[in-house]
């Protein structure tokens, strides 16, 4: 092929992808590049961020460490650390009962650990400085936990002794743990589904849609320019778009990982039933690593509204995102 | 005459500027030795652990006074307090029992002397004590559950508070009781410009080591009692919230109270901290200690020699 042949080709398929973007997209995500989650087409049986959950009772999971170059929103970009790369880091689903066998690799110039919120370990598993359980620069740690009765529920994952400077921090200074890698981008969700909670194929019974929704905030020292907060890593017109059908009821397990920040969430229109519990509020408020679990009847009435975390200055930092009923 | 002694006087302090300087280490106190302020399960003990027995007196002496308070190694400021200490004494009684407190107010300030259920401002006791007064509050029965006393005239900042706690007669067995006040000391109250976020009135490592046995359930009282938001999370163990959900971090609004029901389920040394790293930095992180199966000795000794670390 000639050279001036392939030249042609590129310009006129660069040409060709600048008028056209839709067709380039990838399936879910819209022009504005914020992804279309929920009801995206014909579907009989429940959609959820685990897909169906395997009923082996040892789940593996591998964490990398990892610097990345996190895209916050189009054409606003920081670098930072995470877990596999992306912001929040993979969601880890697992039955009550199970063991997990997490092998973090560390590729930061710093120690990096793996510390879980609700389930069961020994100290040498619980990703502490204290108790020596991290990654060392270029090495790797497993950590074994167990999801028992008192796990079922919605969690968070993150590091808990990363540092900037990479040194330990805990030599002559009085703080046994970091926040610096959760800071940074270091979380991620834990669910774990109870007895009856999910049907013969491993899927969420008794919904429609089950969501994981992450909250976090990322401060000007992390980002060296503003303050961003977001959702599942990003901030509006880029956060999730949520489309449900009407009559559909959705499960919303909800985390905010702070690291400092109260977050909450609020639908117009619309109350959050606590899925345990069963109170009924029309606004979530969560504290610095607090997290719920949400059923949410969606109505009968197609609308688009959104939804929002309405503490001050946060939906103007972009924690906002369209929400869709449609019929 | 007079020229010679003030000769005398600035040779006598140039020679001693120069000792200063030449020996420093002559003028500094000896190596500060910090003093882990280790509760719980210190001891052999039958019985569960509880702020007071059944039967016992009711009446109890709070001295108001000011005292120059260590919040964190090496750092103090001028703390009010109630008996010396921040939080105040824990006082305690049993449903239906009179409770007598003596205050004497040592402060050159009136205080507002208050008794509420932790959570609320919803006051059942009230009496203004003037600066160098004494006061004999009565009570008759205060109900059931957890009490703040505090000055609510504006005393709670600089630390006056305490908790009062009220067992009912059907009240399920624990094998510990622990009060955990969650604040802040910020400034102008801590004199410089330093912010503590604190754990019973202390910073890190100043704040309560707890000590449990293996399995042991204990009673955490937690009291918001600052004006920030705070959590107070324990590693490697949940527990049934309030709410009824599984929780490894309850969520305290200021003001707020909460009771938590945790079984020490997992032998280890754990933080137990506020999860806003804000304030883990202001020295809101602490330890607690499950002692392994079957352990036997002392809990603080074997700790003090690096045991579980």
């Amino acid at each position: 092929m000639r050279p001036g042949f392939a030249a042609g080709a590129i310009v006129a398929l660069l040409a060709f992808m600048v008028i056209t973007p839709g067709w380039f997209l990838p399936p879910g995500a819209t022009a504005s590049g914020s992804l279309l989650v929920g009801h995206l087409g014909e579907h009989d049986a429940p959609e959820s961020d685990c897909g169906p959950v395997s009923d082996d009772p040892i789940k593996r999971v591998t964490l990398v460490a990892q610097a990345t170059v996190w895209e916050v929103a189009p054409g606003e970009s920081f670098p930072t650390w995470s877990f596999n790369g992306v912001i929040p880091g993979p969601v880890i689903c697992l039955r009550e009962g199970d063991t997990l066998i997490l092998t973090l690799e560390n590729r930061l110039s710093t120690i990096a650990s793996f510390h879980a919120h609700g389930l069961a370990r020994e100290p040498s598993s619980d990703g502490t400085y204290l108790t020596a359980s991290y990654a060392p620069p270029g090495g790797s740690y497993t950590y074994t936990l167990q999801a028992d009765a008192r796990s079922v529920g919605t969690w968070a994952y993150h590091d808990a002794v990363a540092e900037l400077d990479g040194g330990p921090f805990i030599d002559g200074l009085s703080l046994p743990e970091s926040g610096e890698g959760i800071e940074r981008g270091m979380f991620g969700a834990i669910i774990v589904y109870g007895e009856g909670e999910l049907d013969e194929a491993g899927l969420p019974a008794g919904y429609d849609h089950e969501m994981v929704l992450v909250e976090a905030e990322f401060e000007s020292e992390v980002t060296a320019g503003p303050v961003y907060m977001t959702i599942n890593g990003k901030i509006a017109p880029v956060t999730p778009h949520y489309q449900f059908q009407a009559g559909e009821t959705v499960r919303f397990r909800v985390l905010n990982v702070g690291p400092n920040a109260n977050h909450n969430l609020w639908v117009e229109g619309l109350d959050w039933r606590q899925t345990q519990s069963g109170a009924v509020v029309d606004s979530v408020l969560f504290g610095a690593l607090e997290f719920g679990d949400f059923t949410l009847e969606v109505g009968d009435e197609p609308r688009e509204t959104q939804y929002t975390c309405s503490i001050d200055g946060h939906e103007e930092a972009g924690m906002h995102g369209r929400f869709s009923i449609i019929e | 005459m007079i020229q010679l002694k003030a000769a005398g006087a600035a040779l006598t302090f140039i020679a001693l500027l120069a000792f200063q300087v030449v020996t420093p280490a002559y003028f500094l106190p000896p190596d500060a030795v910090i003093e882990t302020d280790y509760r719980g399960h210190i001891n052999e003990h039958a019985a569960p652990e509880l702020f007071c027995e059944p039967g016992g007196s009711r009446d109890y002496a709070l001295t108001i006074s000011e005292v120059r308070w260590e919040v964190a190694p090496g750092q103090f400021f001028t703390a009010w307090t109630f008996n010396g200490v921040i939080p105040g004494p824990t006082l305690c009684s049993y449903e239906g029992e009179a409770l007598q407190v003596e205050i004497t107010n040592r402060l050159d300030r009136a205080v507002e002397f208050s008794i509420a259920p932790a959570g609320t401002t919803d006051a059942v006791a009230m009496a203004t004590v003037a600066s160098g007064e004494t006061y004999v509050l009565a009570h008759e029965a205060l109900p059931v559950g957890t009490l703040v006393y505090s000055d609510a005239a504006g005393g709670i900042d600089h630390g006056l508070y305490g908790a009062i706690v009220v067992y009912g007669t059907d009240e399920p067995q624990v094998d510990h009781d622990i009060v955990v006040f969650e604040d802040e000391f910020a400034p102008p109250v801590t004199d410089g410009n330093d912010y503590f976020a604190v754990l019973n009135g202390k910073a890190y490592p100043l704040n309560p080591h707890y000590i449990f046995a293996l399995d042991e359930e204990v009673r955490f009282r937690m009291i918001n009692i600052g004006s920030e938001l705070h959590t107070f999370h324990i590693h490697g163990h949940v527990w049934l919230d309030e709410a009824g959900n599984n929780n490894d971090n309850e969520v305290l609004a200021p003001g707020e109270a909460v009771d938590g029901l945790v079984q020490m389920r997992e032998p280890g040394s754990w933080m137990y901290h506020c999860h806003i790293y804000d304030h883990i930095a202001g020295g809101m992180t602490s330890m607690l200690t499950v002692l392994p199966a079957g352990f036997e000795g002392d809990p603080v000794a074997y700790l003090r020699n690096g045991g579980m670390h």
